[in-house]
């Protein structure tokens, strides 16, 4: 992976020249400084900005004794630097854009001035110190760079010629020496520096004509070298600059030290970017590798397939060709029967020839037994049959099924997206997701379920809302909690929240992957926990008239006996009695919730709490519907008695006809009627013992039906009356429904 | 410091050489052979420097040890000096062939009539260096030690007392632990005085277990067949339980059959050096 100068593409030839360029005069730099913002210029170039942004020319750093500095030492394959163009500096001038300057004033008498040098590369002002462009490092490691480059572009057109091979014999030069500052061949170079002698220790560099100064001193202390560096200013320091004031608490280390990290810094760094290069290409690699197996795969599924259409083929062929041989043998026989048979026509000529006789005696005595082998030979004729069918019905071919399945073969697919069944879908005591895959999906191995509780509460969404898509992320912060390798088409979730949301989507895996989300089911959890109970029978029942079932969680009102006698003898009016049901639990504190469903055919049916003991007094005396005290229409002040300072002691919802009847909380009356609801398929309640309030919802959407108050200062259970015909289906806990683990 | 040539032999492409110079560290004339491999003519190399045993010279390593193909192989410097100051008519000092000439033990030495010229250790740390990396192509930052019976101790010293100094460590049958066997014994207390103190700051085995720095690799080939071993001269299980507790990596192999001479080092010698090139030319 090494990119070598000397062994570099185009690409990348072009891709290091942008390195190495100065962004002002975009050509290569020479003779680069840095900045203070750490990027690099050519420190002509960064004269001219000065000088054009109005400063007075600033100091250039001393350029040092080199051979190129005089002309005739210098490469003829460096073209000398242009000087600045001197009317730009007069035009500058005789604008008055210097400010506070003119060219009368001498040097010592300005104050300093503080230059900005508006970096081209980070378009930014940055700040020079006191001695301006002086101030800045020079940027030898990027000089040695771009004689490097150079070297390897310009190879050939102008050989460096080894300084010191006796001629006529000079040999092109192999090496240069930075500490000799010269050029040797390989011999040369031996001879020049044996091992054994301080010479040997030199430093190798390629062949060159300019021999900078290899090491970097210090801008203020030029006799130092920078021996530190200090981590708080990103500065190089001499000895003498790290004794100053500014750095006074700073961090400095030796070089050798930042040298290290810095090295292994950028080595790391180079590494990585090289890794995910890497990593890329064998990504790459991995996909066409995967491709290869896959074609692999299908073309071997076809050649199997074509070996069985084959030996089908051959089977069924072979079928045919028995059918063909057994039948040709029966015919064949039959043929020879047949041949037989023509033996006839020898009888046959004889019996005409015989009836030619007209003595009659000698006729009758030869046509006895001529008879006797007609007879035979008709009774052969009567019974022939062909004993081999020609027809071939039994070995017709359908292979239109066969044609189809082939037509659809396909690549597995993923399962659809599974469907929800809403009906049989509910939150309770836990959840309760059931699903079916569409008809024409791939089948799935297993499915996941993924659920996630939306915060928000129970009141944020009502009704239930199905998204399209994914719109799950919008507002959730949560992820998604996961339900892996579900099989069947159901699952529980519990560990529920109460009063939350929860949003459910699932889907299948099959050997493809996974397929696609089911749309996503909003669920609302109860308000408060779920109470479990069962319909009591421990006052004794109205046995005649309510039947319990399911564990006694299920209820249905019937006539009975008494009433189907009384009825049959009556004709115009029946006495309906309210028929009571309580739970077997009361409440003696804290929330509870329950759900339940009554049969939209029921007649009427009254569902809510009551106070344990006034409920038992009512079990005995029930209450007579037909009472005046209950008839509204009766002009009974049938509000009095139910004074509305203290709640009663019962709080019931009266439905039937598949609605709800929804008292009003205050006296008035309205003139649109009584307000009802229709009947949710199922009915939540939720008793808040404290506060002495019972809340009605829808139990799938906890939209809140209707709210009433009780009169809490007993145990309070929760109570069912039915009157008439009707059923009630207590919601049991999916925990006690479906045993999962 | 001017170095003459005594002797150059080419070898497996490279040049083994051997020198002489005045040590200021000795005081006296010393040689030491040097090993330059093919690679040196065109760049800096690393170096590994070689500590010889009790009766050696710096010829015994070039000229049995058969070290120089793969030094050439993995460009690699070698440097064997002498096993002690020499000509410097110290009373004593031809005596036995365990203390004295031949036997410097690598310690600078703080009794009569040693402390002048025995100062093996300074020389080995700093004056070889300074003289290989200043007349030589070597890479200053690049050293790594190796050596024999009482050269594998030195080479253990020069590790462990100086963290970060070399970039791998190995010997072969080394001393581990000289103040417990007899060599080190006489050694230390004719050179080091009778207060066993300073005996401990020449100890492989004290030294690794209070040694903090760098991690040191260290590699160790010992013959079961080694008459010293068995007589407990070397005590490398010392060494081993002291490295284990203080968690420094040692990989210590007993090699079946095998003896203390070089037959044994010539054996092995290329596992080393390459032991040493995975460290020095990383």
């Amino acid at each position: 992976h090494f990119f070598n100068l000397d062994s570099i593409g185009v690409e990348l030839k072009n891709s290091i020249k942008r390195e190495l360029h100065c962004p002002v005069c975009e050509e290569m730099v020479k003779q680069p400084i840095v900045l203070p913002c750490m990027h690099s210029v050519c420190v002509l170039c960064a004269a001219e900005v000065l000088v054009q942004r109005g400063y007075p020319p600033p100091e250039l750093p001393a350029e040092p004794k080199t051979p190129t500095s005089s002309p005739i030492t210098r490469s003829p394959r460096q073209t000398r630097r242009p000087p600045p163009k001197t009317d730009r500096l007069d035009r500058v001038i005789r604008t008055g854009l210097l400010c506070g300057t003119h060219p009368g004033r001498r040097r010592k008498d300005t104050p300093p001035v503080i230059m900005l040098f508006p970096c081209p590369t980070c378009g930014k002002d940055v700040e020079l110190g006191e001695r301006g462009l002086a101030d800045c490092l020079r940027n030898l490691t990027l000089e040695r760079i771009v004689e490097r480059y150079r070297h390897t572009v310009s190879l050939g057109s102008m050989a460096v010629m080894c300084q010191f091979c006796k001629p006529p014999q000079a040999l092109e030069a192999t090496k240069g020496c930075a500490d000799c500052r010269s050029n040797f061949c390989n011999e040369c170079f031996k001879l020049y520096h044996p091992w054994g002698t301080p010479r040997a220790q030199h430093e190798h560099i390629l062949p060159t004509h300019s021999f900078r100064p290899k090491v970097l001193v210090c801008v203020e202390h030029e006799q130092e070298r920078l021996q530190f560096y200090c981590r708080s200013c990103q500065r190089l320091l001499c000895p003498l600059c790290k004794l100053r004031r500014a750095h006074s608490g700073h961090k400095i280390m030796p070089i050798a030290l930042a040298y290290q990290t810095l090295k292994e810094k950028i080595t790391k760094e180079m590494n990585y970017v090289f890794a995910n290069q890497d990593s890329v290409q064998a990504q790459i690699t991995q996909v066409e590798s995967g491709i290869a197996q896959t074609e692999e795969q299908l073309n071997q599924c076809v050649s199997e397939l074509r070996s069985v259409l084959a030996e089908r083929q051959g089977a069924l062929a072979m079928l045919l060709e028995g059918a063909r041989a057994q039948r040709a043998g029966a015919l064949n026989a039959q043929l020879s029967e047949k041949q037989s048979l023509l033996e006839n026509a020898g009888l046959l000529t004889y019996t005409q020839e015989l009836l030619k006789e007209t003595d009659q005696s000698c006729f009758v005595q030869a046509a006895r037994v001529t008879h006797n082998r007609l007879v035979k030979a008709i009774e052969n004729q009567q019974h022939f049959s062909l004993s081999a069918d020609p027809s071939f019905r039994h070995f017709q071919m359908d292979v239109s099924r066969e044609l189809k399945a082939l037509s659809s073969m396909d690549f597995i697919q993923a399962p659809l997206a599974p469907v929800i069944d809403t009906q049989k879908t509910l939150a309770y005591d836990q959840l309760y997701l059931c699903w079916r895959l569409p008809q024409d999906s791939a089948p799935a191995w297993h499915y996941s379920v993924e659920y996630l509780r939306k915060v928000g509460g129970a009141g944020a969404l009502w009704g239930r809302v199905l998204s399209e898509g994914s719109s799950g992320s919008n507002g959730t912060h949560c992820s998604w909690q996961r339900l892996d390798d579900v099989g069947g088409t159901s699952a529980v979730i519990d560990k529920l929240e109460m009063d939350s949301v929860y949003v459910l989507r699932v889907r299948g895996c099959n050997k493809a992957g996974f397929g696609e989300y089911s749309e996503e089911v909003y669920l609302h959890t109860p308000p408060a926990t779920v109470l479990s109970f069962c319909l009591d029978s421990r006052w004794g029942l109205h046995a005649e008239r309510v039947a319990l079932g399911k564990g006694q969680t299920y209820a249905r009102s019937v006539p009975g006996m008494t009433l189907l006698q009384a009825a049959d003898r009556a004709l115009t009016s029946c006495h309906l009695t309210s028929d009571l049901l309580v739970a077997d639990v009361s409440i003696t504190q804290g929330r509870h919730y329950w759900a339940c469903s009554v049969e939209p055919g029921s007649y009427l049916v009254k569902v809510g709490v009551g106070v344990e003991a006034k409920l038992q007094e009512w079990f005995h005396l029930p209450q007579d519907m037909a009472s005046p005290r209950y008839d509204p229409d009766s002009g009974h002040d049938s509000g009095a008695e139910d004074t509305q300072d203290c709640p009663p002691p019962f709080c019931f919802l009266t439905m039937g006809m598949g609605k709800i009847l929804l008292p009003k909380c205050g006296a008035s009356n309205t003139s649109t009627g009584p307000l009802t609801a229709p009947l949710p398929p199922r009915l939540g309640l939720c008793l808040d013992f404290e506060k002495g309030r019972l809340t009605f919802y829808d139990a799938h959407s906890l939209r809140v039906l209707w709210e009433g108050t009780v009169d809490c200062s007993a145990p309070v259970c929760p109570a069912f009356c039915f009157i008439g015909g009707g059923a009630l289906q207590l919601q049991e806990l999916i925990a006690n429904l479906f045993q999962h683990c | 410091m001017a170095l003459t040539q005594v002797s150059s032999n080419k070898c497996c492409d490279g040049y083994q050489k051997v020198f002489e110079h005045d040590s200021s560290e000795l005081k006296c004339k010393m040689k030491f052979a040097i090993y330059l491999p093919p690679k040196a003519e065109s760049s800096k190399c690393p170096v590994l420097y070689w500590l010889s045993g009790l009766t050696c010279t710096e010829q015994n390593f070039i000229t049995k040890a058969g070290s120089q193909q793969a030094a050439s192989e993995h460009g690699i410097i070698i440097v064997a000096p002498d096993t002690s100051p020499r000509g410097c008519n110290i009373e004593g000092e031809d005596e036995s062939w365990d203390f004295g000439t031949g036997a410097g033990f690598y310690v600078n030495a703080t009794q009569e009539p040693w402390k002048t010229n025995y100062r093996m250790y300074s020389y080995v740390t700093e004056e070889l260096p300074r003289l290989i990396n200043s007349n030589f192509p070597a890479d200053p930052e690049k050293m790594s030690i190796s050596g024999h019976s009482m050269g594998g101790h030195g080479a253990l010293i020069c590790a462990l007392k100086n963290p970060g100094k070399y970039k791998s460590v190995s010997a072969f049958a080394p001393i581990c632990n000289p103040i417990q066997c007899a060599w080190g014994q006489k050694a230390f207390s004719g050179y080091l005085g009778p207060d066993k103190s300073t005996w401990e700051l020449y100890d492989a085995t004290v030294l690794a277990e209070s040694y903090s720095g760098p991690e040191l690799d260290i590699l160790i080939d010992q013959g079961r067949d080694d008459q010293f071993l068995s007589s407990s001269q070397l005590l490398p299980d010392n060494l081993i339980a002291a490295c284990s507790k203080q968690k420094i990596p040692v990989v210590f192999r007993l090699q079946q059959g095998y003896d203390h001479s070089y037959y044994f080092i010539f054996s092995f010698i290329i596992d080393h050096i390459k032991h040493h090139a995975k460290y020095l030319n990383a």
